[in-house]
């Protein structure tokens, strides 16, 4: 792949259009990044975006769970930090009832020369379920990484990394546009993203088999919304058209059935499944929740290695196992320890 | 989901990017400088197509100069399906416009990738272009598919 990919480049056409032009744009967009922050806002900002959700039991550690969120999918020329008006989530659910229970919140500094920080705090109950920044602090002043080097912070039983990496993620992103036509070509193969990793003792999470999903909540103009979320991978890219797309970034996952159920069951018809078929697989993805259970090590659907092979799992399911495979395999970059994400190319 | 600047990024970098909605290319081809025997043309089409959900926008454009079958002809992938294209490029490859002509008021157009290395697995060096402006359709292929692409500005001899 690498010696055929083409240099990324901005359109010239956007010259014409009399808006602002990016001459220089390196990096592009991952799969599941089509999510604009709100339509009356009229504004988007790549470090808002959700690429992927990780979630897996630490290697070697049977007692503590990994969590990973990668955001800014273009680093460093479209986005060059964290956005200090964001905060960065991940919600847990314990009972079952989609809504959260826990929920781990990043927040970022204002980016000044060249060096950013971040807090990590801790909040239950209510205040996991709400849309503040309330919670314990666990991990404070932490180092954002953007070099090679990954800094990490240790408070107690948490470690925390966050900067930018090598993208995990592997698909043949061309072969999906020719209608999943595959060649094995890895796209993301040299792409970087920003990477938020987060290891915590199981007992935080609240419960052995819990639910989760990544969220980016964004302070603008004195409104605080959800402008991303991200549970299960593929899902908002697979079923949802445009307005869709928006509509699932700013749901929350006990209103999703309502909202996307029956829409998704019926592209999986026309993805060729029967309709109950399509009805089991819709229930699988809708509402969009990442199912975990703290003593397995088995990778997705039981949470989400960086070595699993979403894509190929997916592929076969919503297709009715006409396309199992878009030949591409795991990254070998990945560390083996903490934070788990490659060095940046 | 319309608006033609909805996507900006305006972050630490100073940079900006915005959606370059259909209307916007169309106004940029318009802007080319046109001789009596230049054919402009832009098409464009999602990808991937029905009845999966469109992820991003296959669009070509092309400046050709029909007294000697030359010109250049340029494929992108943006990602964004069409109704929301964005400005970013997946995908860009320059065409070399080695042959152009007329039949039944279809415009036959041939050329060649200019930089060959670029090229992917079951990626076509050759491109082989229709341009119908009377059903406003152009027929051209995406990794050796056929793929009908809508056109959106047409002006020839």
């Amino acid at each position: 792949m690498s010696s055929h990919r083409e240099a990324p480049a901005i359109s010239n056409l956007s010259a014409f259009s009399g808006v602002p032009t990016l001459a220089q744009m390196g990096g592009l967009f991952a799969l599941d990044t089509l999510k604009q922050v709100n339509p009356a806002v009229q504004e988007w900002h790549v470090n808002l975006n959700i690429t992927d959700f990780y979630t897996f039991q630490k290697p070697g550690d049977a007692g503590k769970t990994i969590l990973i969120m990668n955001v800014n999918p273009m680093p460093p020329k479209l986005a060059a930090a964290f956005d200090p008006d964001a905060i960065y989530e991940f919600r847990i659910d314990t009972n079952g009832d989609a809504v959260a229970d826990v929920a781990f919140r990043v927040t970022f500094s204002v980016y000044q020369n060249g060096q950013q920080t971040a807090t990590v705090r801790r909040a239950t109950g209510q205040q996991a379920a709400s849309n503040d920044n309330s919670g314990e602090v666990i991990i404070a002043s932490a180092p954002v990484s953007f070099g090679e080097q990954p800094q990490v912070t240790h408070s107690g039983d948490y470690a925390f990394f966050a900067g930018l990496r090598s993208d995990p993620f592997f698909f043949d992103l061309m072969g999906f546009c020719n209608n999943l036509k595959f060649t094995g070509t890895d796209y993301f193969l040299d792409k970087d993203v920003f990477g938020i990793v987060l290891e915590v003792p199981n007992s935080a999470l609240g419960g052995q088999k819990v639910g989760l999903w990544s969220r980016v909540l964004w302070a603008h103009d004195g409104e605080v919304m959800q402008v991303a979320r991200l549970g299960l991978p593929l899902v908002n890219i697979l079923f949802n058209n445009a307005a869709e797309k928006d509509q699932f970034n700013r749901s929350e996952p006990a209103q999703q059935a309502a909202l996307f159920l029956n829409k998704v069951t019926a592209q999986l018809e026309n993805m060729g499944n029967t309709a109950n078929n399509a009805r089991e697989i819709a229930r699988m993805f809708i509402p969009d929740i990442l199912h975990y259970d703290t003593s397995s090590t088995r990778g997705f659907f039981n949470g989400r290695r960086l070595s699993d092979d979403v894509v190929d799992t997916i592929l076969g399911l919503v297709t009715a196992g006409r396309v199992t495979t878009d030949m591409v395999g795991p990254h070998t970059d990945y560390l083996p320890a903490f934070p788990y994400l490659g060095q940046p190319h | 989901m319309n608006t033609l600047s909805r996507r900006r990024f305006l972050t630490l970098t100073g940079a900006g990017i915005v959606a370059v909605a259909a209307g916007g290319i169309a106004l940029a081809v318009r802007q080319f400088s046109e001789s009596a025997n230049t054919l402009t043309f832009q098409a464009v089409s999602g990808l991937p197509a029905k009845p999966l959900i469109s992820y991003a926008s296959y669009v070509l454009t092309g400046k050709i100069d029909t007294s000697n079958g030359t010109g250049t002809i340029t494929k992108y992938v943006y990602a964004g399906p069409p109704e929301s294209m964005t400005s970013i490029s997946l995908y860009t490859r320059t065409v070399r416009v080695t042959k152009a002509s007329q039949q039944g008021g279809v415009w036959h157009i041939t050329g060649v990738v200019e930089n060959q290395a670029q090229l992917q697995k079951g990626e076509d060096a050759v491109l082989q272009l229709q341009l119908d402006s009377v059903r406003g359709i152009a027929q051209a292929s995406f990794f050796g598919s056929p793929i009908a692409l809508r056109l959106q500005h047409f002006t020839a001899p």
